[in-house]
């Protein structure tokens, strides 16, 4: 089916996006490392290390809202929802994810308006590296991208079961993860690193 | 420009929102969004993509993704089952046995990651088993779990802490050391109710632990040098002002992948388990962050928190019975809302008012961190009562909130002992300079 290629393309591209801010993580640890010891032992700075830190962070974050949304992370208080029979619940959860589809496009919106102007004004970094800001910004912006797309795409889903009736569909879908999902995800993941399952599949 | 009573409309629709179950971060910035539009027009609206940038390329926060990695390696590397039984050789011969151990060995997790969910998984996995065999009172070992586990983020590191330091423009290296005295405190304070427990009801302990030969126990020891050489690089780099708490998160991941490598437990799969529960829990916190830095700028420029700040004078309240009062609002508000939500919600209206009536924001982000943790175990949505039930795997949830109550009440207690002797809170950062 198509709908199925384009949830496991999208599945894979937010997962290899993750692994990736990962060792985004990793490289960074090592080079700070490096930097803190050099400074304090060697007297000798790399400089900008903290800069690379700050775009490090926003790359990441922006190309791990999209595998969040994915494992369903984003956080949803659910005290009233679980307690609420699935008719109500059905529409809940697809304005929940209609919402997040908004805000997803408006920060993707803003988030470019700011590259333009940094594009614009040819702007650099106020820092020894002088880093031009459209080359961070830009892959920030990517990151929101795939994030908006994504979150688009759930929106259209859960509006499409809601629309067609299918609110047990809806429901098993989009309902906000339980505090039993929590703990099977604490569980999983905590186990002593005995992890068994292979990496990436959904919780849910 | 804007009254307590709009004040008050705009935090129902936040609270509103979120039982709605429309996600925490769309809905902290939709109740900004809505003041914006009301009271400051469409382009400061527009500015958002400016505070996006300004939140996310930010040093400072970066030391989130690095610790909970951190957290995420350590857990993975095996030095949690060693640093167990080393702790219950020394721990379990007082009164209480291996209840001891639970809270020993959650505050020495604690002191390696940030996190309290993590340190209830980890610890109640490693413990559960030992318990069930030796008859100990379930109800109360599972409470020393849950209770114990808290104080994962009141002893640095914390995320918590950095939040909140990166909020309200506090310290992070002093909110760190502020953590420890408080953190050793409440663990001995644990420590002396399972004592008291034990020898008025001498069956709750379970069976006495077999005496370990001296030789024996001097050995165990080693198991707990990997987690005494994390905290003193990553807490010792802090204190003696050799690296910021980012760069110590960076020093304490390396360290912890040296750890791994000697255990033999780096694996690239290791590492790739590692990094996507690094991504995944890290954008679950910045989306929030996100939109509660954006809020933060709003509420400033609207003047809420000077409003608050004369309507509670006006209401002729002292500073004791602010805090009073706010001590009642995060118990209440912990019954409903998740606990990191709960915080980034509240921090922007809440601490310039409180720093206003003459409180140091240090002490008060240790207090809040406290009544975090409190929030942690009250039923019916504490989140370590759930990942505790969740690796016990049998029984009802019931069982774990009442052997948590009587933690509660103390952690309660130990409030009121901060509130009343601040000193113990801020003894060590003052020392610091």
């Amino acid at each position: 089916m198509k709908a199925n290629n384009v949830n496991r393309a999208a599945r894979g591209l937010a997962h290899g996006a993750a692994l990736a801010a990962g060792y985004g993580g990793l490289c960074l640890s090592v080079l700070i490392t490096f930097e803190v010891i050099a400074r304090k032992f060697f007297s000798f700075s790399l400089q900008g290390v903290d800069e690379i830190g700050g775009y490090v962070l926003a790359i990441g974050v922006a190309f791990s809202f999209a595998y969040a949304l994915l494992q369903g992370a984003h956080t949803r208080v659910d005290v009233l929802l679980a307690k609420l029979p699935g008719i109500l619940r059905g529409p809940l959860n697809a304005s929940a994810a209609l919402l997040l589809a908004i805000f997803a496009a408006f920060m993707l919106w803003r988030a470019v308006d700011t590259l333009l102007v940094s594009l614009e004004f040819q702007s650099h970094a106020s820092t020894p590296l002088q880093t031009p800001l459209w080359i961070p910004q830009s892959l920030w912006v990517a990151g929101l991208t795939v994030f908006a797309l994504l979150a688009g795409l759930l929106a259209l889903r859960a509006v499409f079961l809601l629309v067609t009736g299918d609110l047990s569909r809806l429901n098993q879908e989009f309902d906000a993860r339980s505090a039993d999902d929590e703990l099977d995800e604490a569980r999983h993941d905590y186990a002593s690193g005995t992890v068994q399952t292979p990496h990436g599949s959904s919780h849910s | 420009m804007i009254g307590p009573f709009e004040v008050l409309i705009g935090f129902i629709i936040l609270l509103g929102m979120m039982m709605a179950g429309v996600h925490v971060a769309v809905a902290i910035f939709s109740v900004s969004a809505i003041g914006t539009l009301v009271y400051l027009g469409l382009p400061l609206l527009y500015s958002f993509g400016d505070t996006l940038w300004g939140t996310l390329n930010n040093f400072l926060l970066t030391a989130i993704p690095l610790f909970i990695l951190l957290g995420e390696l350590l857990l993975r590397s095996g030095i949690t089952d060693r640093m167990y039984n080393s702790l219950s050789v020394w721990l379990s011969r007082m009164p209480g046995g291996l209840l001891h151990t639970n809270v020993g060995a959650s505050t020495v997790f604690a002191a390696m990651s940030g996190s309290s969910v993590a340190t209830a998984a980890t610890i109640g996995t490693v413990a559960l088993p030992a318990l069930s065999d030796r008859g100990y009172n379930e109800r109360l070992a599972l409470g020393t779990l849950a209770a114990g586990a808290t104080l994962g983020i009141l002893i640095p590191p914390s995320i918590n802490m950095i939040i909140y330091g990166a909020i309200t423009n506090t310290s992070i290296s002093k909110l760190f050391i502020a953590g420890i005295l408080p953190g050793l405190v409440l663990a001995g304070c644990f420590m002396l109710a399972i004592m008291a427990f034990s020898l008025l009801r001498p069956g709750v302990a379970g069976d006495p632990e077999p005496r370990v030969p001296l030789g024996q126990r001097l050995r165990s020891l080693a198991d707990l040098l990997p987690p005494a050489f994390i905290f003193a690089i990553v807490i010792g780099s802090i204190y003696s002002g050799w690296a910021t708490p980012t760069e110590a998160a960076a020093l304490g991941v390396v360290a912890a992948l040296v750890l791994a490598a000697i255990y033999r437990k780096l694996t690239i799969r290791m590492l790739h388990e590692s990094f996507l529960s690094m991504a995944r829990t890290t954008a679950m916190i910045m989306l929030i962050i996100a939109a509660a830095f954006f809020m933060n700028y709003i509420v400033g420029i609207l003047g809420i928190p000077s409003t608050l700040t004369n309507w509670v004078a006006g209401l002729g309240l002292t500073p004791l019975g602010l805090i009073l009062a706010l001590v009642v609002f995060y118990l209440v508000l912990g019954c409903f809302l998740e606990t990191l939500s709960m915080m980034i919600a509240t921090v922007p209206i809440v601490v310039p008012m409180v720093v206003a009536f003459g409180y140091d924001p240090v002490w008060f982000g240790i207090f809040l961190v406290i009544m975090m943790e409190i929030s942690l175990i009250t039923p019916p949505i504490g989140m370590n009562l759930y990942v505790v039930q969740g690796v016990r795997g049998k029984g009802s949830i019931t069982d774990v909130m009442l052997g948590s109550l009587p933690f509660l009440a103390i952690m309660l207690l130990f409030v009121l002992l901060i509130i009343i002797w601040p000193e113990l809170v801020m003894w060590l950062p003052d020392a610091m300079g």
